[in-house]
Formats: C-alpha cells, sequence, structure tokens
C-alpha cells in the first residue's frame, strides 16, 4: 500500500494505492492520527484500492470521526468491491461517498 | 374308565390307526364297485334300480370320506385327538355303507342267503357303533366334561355293547329280518323298530349336551342341524324299504359339520399368520430398505438385504450417518428365531444405534449396549454383532467384533479375503464383557461384506455352502456395485440351497468406499500478521483457478483475513503459536469449508458482540466489525473448544 497525500492549504487529497488490510492499515491509522492536524476538507480518494479488510475500515472510520471535528471528509472513487463492504457493515450510513 | 374314553386314548396312542383307517375306506369304496360289476355280470336277478341309486350314493359318500381323510393329513398335529376321532367316525360310517351296499348286491340271490344274513346283521351292529361314534365325536366337539355326560357316557357305551350285539339275536331268531328261500331280505315289522331305540337315545343326549354346552352358539348350532339331517333322511328312509339314503346323508352331514368346524379354526390359523406378516413388515421396515440410501452422497455405495427363514427372524442389519463424516454398519444375528428373536432384535438395534448417535466408540458402544441387555435379559438371548463407524474422509473403519462372523474385505486391486478380527465375546452374556476395537482402512475402491451364518451355513444335500465358497462367489462378482453383489450372492445361494428349506435367517451388507470426493489441504502457519497473505494464497488461488465469482473470492478473502488475524493478533499474546489451516472444495454441492485451528485462548468468535450500528460516529467503537463481516457474508460458521485448541469451521458455498 501506498500512501500518496497532496495538500493544498486546508485541504487535503490522499490517494491510497493497494490492498487497505491488515498488514497495512497501521500504517493509514498512523496516518490519520499524525498528518490531519489543520486539515479542514479531506477527500480520500480510493480509485487505486479493490480491497479494505477491516483493520482498514477501522481507520476509515478514526478518519471520519477527526473529521467531524473539524471539517468534511468525501471518499472517492470507491471501486464495486470495496463498496460492497461499505454497505455490509454500514458505513454507507455515515461515510460521504461520491 | 369308561368305553369312551378308553377308545380316544388308543386312537391318540397308536399312530397306526389313521393309516388303517384310511386303507379300510378306501378297500370298501374298491370292494362296493367291484361287488356291483361281479352282481351286474354274473347275478341271478337284475339289480333293483333303487338299490342302484342306494349304493351309488354310498360309493360316492365313501370316496368323499376318502378325500376328507387325505385333506385332514396336515391338520393331525395341530388338531390332535379331534380329528382322530373324526376320522374314526367317517371309517364307521364307510364300514355301514360298506356292509348295507354288499347286502344290497347279494339280495336276492338264492345260493347266498347266508351271507346275506351275516351282511344285514353287520349293518345293524355297525349302525349301533356309528350311532354311538357321533356321540363320542359330538361330546368332543361340544367340550363337555358335566357330570351329566359322564353319565350318558356310561350309560351309552353300555347300551352301545347291548346294540352291537343285539343283531346277532337274528342267527337264531327272526328279531330284526328274515331271508326267504329266494335269498331276499324281509323286515320283521314287528320288532324292526328295536334298532331305532339306541339311535333316539343318542340323538336325546346330543340334544341335552348341546344345551348343557358351553361352546359357542355356533358349535351347537352346527351340531343340532346337522343331526337333525341324517334323522329326517331315517324316518324318510322308513317308508321306502331299498331306497337307503339314511347312510349316506349321514356322512355328508358329518362332513358338513366337520367343514364347519374347520372354518373356524382356519379362520384364527389366519388372524395368527396376519399378525405374524404385520410383524415381519414391521421387522422390515426396521432395517433401513430403501436403496439406494443414500443417492447424494458419492463417498461410498451401501446395500444390504435380509431374508427371514421364518416369519420374522433375529438377523439384523443397520447403517447411519452419524454426523457428515461418519457412517456408523450394524450386522447382527439373535440368537433364537421367531417372534422372540426379532423383539429381541428391536431393542438390540434401538440400542445399538442410539449409543452410537450419542458418539461413543464401537467399543463403548457394545459396552453400554451389553450392560443394558444383561439388565433384564430373563430369555437369556444374545446377539452376535459386528459394529463399524467409517470414516468418510480417510476411509478408515473403527469396528468391534462381538462374536459375529469375520468380515470380508476387498482392497483395490485385491481379492476378497477374509479379516481374521479379533473376537469379543457375545452382547447379552455377562454384564462385564469388556470389548476392544481395531482400525481398518478402506482405500478407495475397497469393498466390505458382512453377513451372518445364515450364508455360510446355508445347506443342500451336498453340505454347506461354507466359507471358501462365500469367498469364492465374492471374488466371481467382485466387479459388481454393492446391490448387484449382493442380489447375485442371493442368488447363487438361492441355488445352492435349491429345493431345501432355508434353515436360517440370511442377511448380507455389501458397502463400497469410493472416498472423499474433494481433496484437504492443510497447512501451517505462525500465527503472525506478516503471514496472513502467504495463508490466505492457497485458497484464493484455488478460488480463483475454479473461476469462481469475484465478489465470492472477495468475501471469502475479507472474511478469512478477519479470522487469520483474529488468530495472529489476539490467540497467542503475548505468546507466539502456529496456526493450522484446512481447506477443502466440496463438489456436489460446490463448497468452500475451511477449518481454522489455533492452541491459544479461548475465543469463541460467535459470541463477539455486533457492533452497533445506531450510534454516531464518534461512540462508534472499532471492534467487531470484522467477525462481523464474517458472519454476514459465510454461509455456515462453527466454533468448537477441543481440548486446548480453538477449532473454527466455516462454510461459504460457491
Amino acid at each position: 500500500m501506498n500512501l500518496k497525500p497532496q495538500k493544498n492549504n486546508d485541504k487535503l487529497v490522499l490517494a491510497v494505492e493497494g490492498r487497505i488490510d491488515t498488514t497495512t492499515a497501521p500504517a493509514l491509522t498512523e496516518f490519520f492520527q499524525n498528518e490531519m492536524n489543520d486539515v479542514k476538507d479531506f477527500e480520500l480518494d480510493l480509485a487505486q484500492v479493490d480491497y479494505v479488510s477491516s483493520a482498514g475500515l477501522r481507520a476509515i472510520l478514526l478518519a471520519q470521526k477527526i473529521m467531524e471535528k473539524q471539517g468534511k471528509m468525501v471518499v472517492s472513487h470507491v471501486c464495486k468491491e470495496v463498496m460492497e463492504t461499505f454497505e455490509l457493515t454500514c458505513f454507507t450510513d455515515f461515510l460521504t461517498i461520491i | 374308565m369308561a368305553f369312551e374314553s378308553r377308545l380316544t386314548a388308543l386312537l391318540n396312542k397308536k399312530k397306526w390307526i389313521i393309516p388303517l383307517l384310511f386303507a379300510f375306506m378306501c378297500f370298501y369304496a374298491v370292494a362296493t364297485i367291484l361287488a356291483t360289476e361281479l352282481k351286474l355280470a354274473f347275478g341271478s336277478s337284475p339289480l333293483d334300480p333303487k338299490f342302484a341309486f342306494s349304493i351309488g350314493g354310498e360309493v360316492c359318500a365313501t370316496i368323499v370320506a376318502i378325500m376328507m381323510t387325505i385333506s385332514l393329513l396336515p391338520s393331525y398335529k395341530r388338531q390332535g385327538s379331534y380329528t382322530r376321532i373324526f376320522v374314526t367316525l367317517l371309517t364307521a360310517g364307510c364300514s355301514l355303507m360298506f356292509f348295507d351296499s354288499m347286502q344290497m348286491l347279494i339280495d336276492g340271490e338264492a345260493d347266498f342267503a347266508l351271507m346275506n344274513k351275516i351282511l344285514s346283521i353287520c349293518v345293524f351292529s355297525v349302525e349301533s357303533f356309528f350311532v354311538f361314534f357321533f356321540w363320542v365325536y359330538a361330546t368332543y366337539a361340544l367340550k363337555n366334561d358335566s357330570k351329566t355326560t359322564d353319565i350318558f357316557n356310561y350309560v351309552l357305551s353300555a347300551l352301545c355293547v347291548i346294540f352291537v350285539l343285539i343283531p346277532f339275536v337274528n342267527l337264531f331268531y327272526p328279531l330284526y329280518f328274515t331271508i326267504d328261500e329266494f335269498g331276499i331280505y324281509h323286515r320283521n315289522h314287528d320288532t324292526w323298530w328295536i334298532c331305532r331305540i339306541f339311535m333316539i337315545l343318542v340323538a336325546i343326549c346330543v340334544i341335552i349336551s348341546i344345551f348343557l354346552s358351553k361352546e359357542s352358539r355356533k358349535t351347537k348350532l352346527v351340531i343340532s342341524v346337522f343331526m337333525g339331517l341324517p334323522f329326517a333322511a331315517i324316518a324318510g328312509g322308513g317308508f321306502q324299504y331299498g331306497l337307503s339314503i339314511t347312510y349316506t346323508t349321514m356322512m355328508v352331514s358329518l362332513v358338513l359339520i366337520y367343514v364347519m368346524q374347520f372354518s373356524d379354526t382356519e379362520r384364527d390359523l389366519y388372524s395368527t399368520n396376519r399378525e405374524l406378516g404385520l410383524a415381519t413388515n414391521i421387522q422390515k421396515n426396521m432395517l433401513p430398505s430403501i436403496f439406494p440410501a443414500f443417492p447424494d452422497r458419492k463417498e461410498f455405495d451401501i446395500y444390504a438385504l435380509m431374508s427371514p427363514a421364518k416369519e420374522v427372524g433375529g438377523d439384523f442389519y443397520d447403517f447411519f450417518l452419524i454426523d457428515d463424516t461418519h457412517l456408523g454398519i450394524v450386522m447382527a444375528d439373535v440368537s433364537d428365531k421367531g417372534v422372540p428373536a426379532a423383539l429381541f432384535m428391536m431393542a438390540s438395534k434401538i440400542m445399538i444405534q442410539n449409543f452410537t448417535l450419542l458418539g461413543q466408540s464401537p467399543k463403548q458402544v457394545l459396552e453400554s449396549a451389553n450392560k443394558q441387555i444383561c439388565m433384564n435379559n430373563q430369555l437369556e438371548m444374545f446377539v452376535t454383532v459386528w459394529l463399524g463407524i467409517l470414516d468418510l474422509k480417510t476411509g478408515i473403519i473403527t469396528a468391534t467384533n462381538a462374536g459375529h462372523e469375520k468380515p470380508i474385505i476387498k482392497q483395490p486391486g485385491k481379492d476378497f479375503e477374509i479379516l481374521n478380527d479379533k473376537h469379543g465375546f457375545v452382547v447379552g452374556g455377562f454384564a462385564s464383557t469388556k470389548y476392544s476395537e481395531y482400525e481398518i482402512k478402506l482405500e478407495k475402491g475397497a469393498k466390505l461384506f458382512l453377513y451372518t451364518d445364515g450364508v455360510p451355513e446355508a445347506t443342500s444335500s451336498e453340505g454347506q455352502f461354507g466359507m471358501e465358497r462365500t469367498v469364492e462367489t465374492l471374488n466371481k462378482l467382485q466387479a459388481e456395485d454393492p446391490s448387484n453383489l449382493v442380489k447375485h450372492m442371493k442368488e447363487t445361494l438361492d441355488q445352492y440351497v435349491g429345493n431345501n428349506d432355508q434353515f436360517d435367517d440370511i442377511t448380507m451388507l455389501c458397502l463400497e468406499f469410493k472416498g472423499c470426493d474433494s481433496d484437504i489441504i492443510s497447512y501451517e502457519f505462525p500465527a503472525e500478521v506478516n503471514n496472513i497473505d502467504a495463508m490466505l494464497d492457497p485458497i484464493i488461488s484455488t478460488l480463483e483457478t475454479m473461476n469462481v465469482e469475484h465478489k465470492t473470492v472477495h468475501q471469502i478473502h475479507l472474511s478469512l483475513e478477519e479470522l487469520f488475524a483474529n488468530v495472529a493478533n489476539y490467540a497467542y499474546c503475548p505468546d507466539k503459536g502456529n496456526i493450522h489451516i484446512e481447506f477443502e472444495i466440496k463438489k456436489d454441492p460446490k463448497e468452500l469449508v475451511v477449518k481454522i485451528v489455533d492452541e491459544g485462548k479461548p475465543f469463541n468468535p460467535l459470541e463477539s458482540e455486533e457492533p452497533d450500528f445506531t450510534t454516531s460516529v464518534q461512540d462508534r467503537k472499532i471492534g467487531g466489525l470484522g467477525l462481523f463481516i464474517v458472519k454476514k457474508t459465510m454461509d455456515d460458521i462453527k466454533y468448537v473448544r477441543d481440548g486446548n485448541k480453538n477449532v473454527l469451521v466455516i462454510k461459504k458455498k460457491l
């Protein structure tokens, strides 16, 4: 998994490449914990992600929790398989998916 | 002892009496016919048509009596003295008709006047004896043993002797009849009626007996109605000398009485037979008899057959699935036959099956069943049992033999061979019997043949079928599937036995082990997060080569990763340990089964809390999601704590 953040003032677009699974999710969690301090507008671009495990879901949930406090968050380019996982776990209820 | 009881005792004791009586009857019929021909050919006077008519009737009645005696042959044993008395009565009647016919034939032959006299005396004499014997028969049928009957017996026995002797007075004095110089018989109308006294007395006694009898109304009715018939004939015969239909009527009425009585007995017999038939059916239905028994199981094929020697047998076979991968197989033989054996068999069968289904091993099952049976075994019956549990995945049979015939096994590429297994004592012998069990592995394509002693001990005039011939026959049939093998084996036995009676139950069972239709792949990794991909890879790549729908693979991937991660993260923390993974693809229906085993802390993922989707994002807990996905997407999850192991089995249809 690779993380490619693009920061423009208080807007951050994080493009993830690869699988977000048990082994890779901790890196994502770490990113959210450390790199989101002054971000008001966050876009999580999952265009290059075809797999999100429950560990990945937990990381995304963490991001959502952080962003609800300091701004807004959207998730973009969600592929079919990942969408199914989101639906199954009711992540679609609170994620803004574009 | 009255004359009557002496007579019945004699009839019951001597075996030669019935054949002798039968011979007499045959002689009478033949002699009368021959004599009639002689009379017609050489007689000095023509035969009176009235006589001819009577003789014809009497010959017919004699032949009926002969046929009746023959038809009664099978019931001598069952009916005992009743039949013997009846046959004696028939013979007495035939004698009477014989003398009567002969007298009529000789009548008018001047040269045979003395003969005529003697025959006439015989007719009167035998008539009294016959009438007396009718009394004996009626008493027997009415089952009277009251004092009144005893008195009648004494009186009538005495009178019988007197009336049998009275006709001999005629040698010196024309009491009943005279024979003139032309050899023609003339009734002495003044004193002739004396011969009827005894007959009327007997009739009165029988009527009183009928009233006294406690027998069914039907029996009474039958006897009284048919007693009326000959008396009506006597009354009629009195007017027209020469037209002697009396004796014929008597005989016919006798036959009718017997038939009526006999039909009752036959009906009882029929209902007993019907009940036995029902018992046979119940017993048959107790045994699994619908084949193919497990049409959806491709790992094995089984066929069995039981052919009882009597209506109900003591043999039984049984087979049943204990769980998805274990088949219980039973072959047993109860020490006895018939209804008691069948009842014992039912109890044994149910016990063995129940203990097996409880999960006990063959050794334990037979020990438990033995204890139960010994507790209440008053008839001292026992049962020999071969019990095996076949692991359908591996082909390994765990078996215990309690005094039963040795199984015959054919491994692929080899012939059928007798397995010299270790024998324990029979079940039902001693409560403390211990059994041992052994294992034998059936290779794919192996056949197991179980049987009871009825097979090797099937007997023809050449002797027993024997084990050698059994194995030989099996080898001739070794290419057949279980159903044909058993059926052909039975045919071979039937041919061997030929027309001899099957004296023991014949029971056979054949199992073919075809092997598991899917192969289990198993591997082990240190339970670490870094190994998860490697753990997943064999399964996911197998699924991909099978062109399984992408969505399904994705779900499986998600779930398995979750479960593996769980073990890696929590099972051994902070220690280290391994994770053991087994998976198989079942073909029919297509299904993935994965077994995940670890030796870590007890953890049942099925008991984990479901995430609450109603709380706000901020309150939402981050745990439980993974297991939630597993539960949602997989078709079946089972968890067992097996000793120090967590065993989790998940299934997903493909």
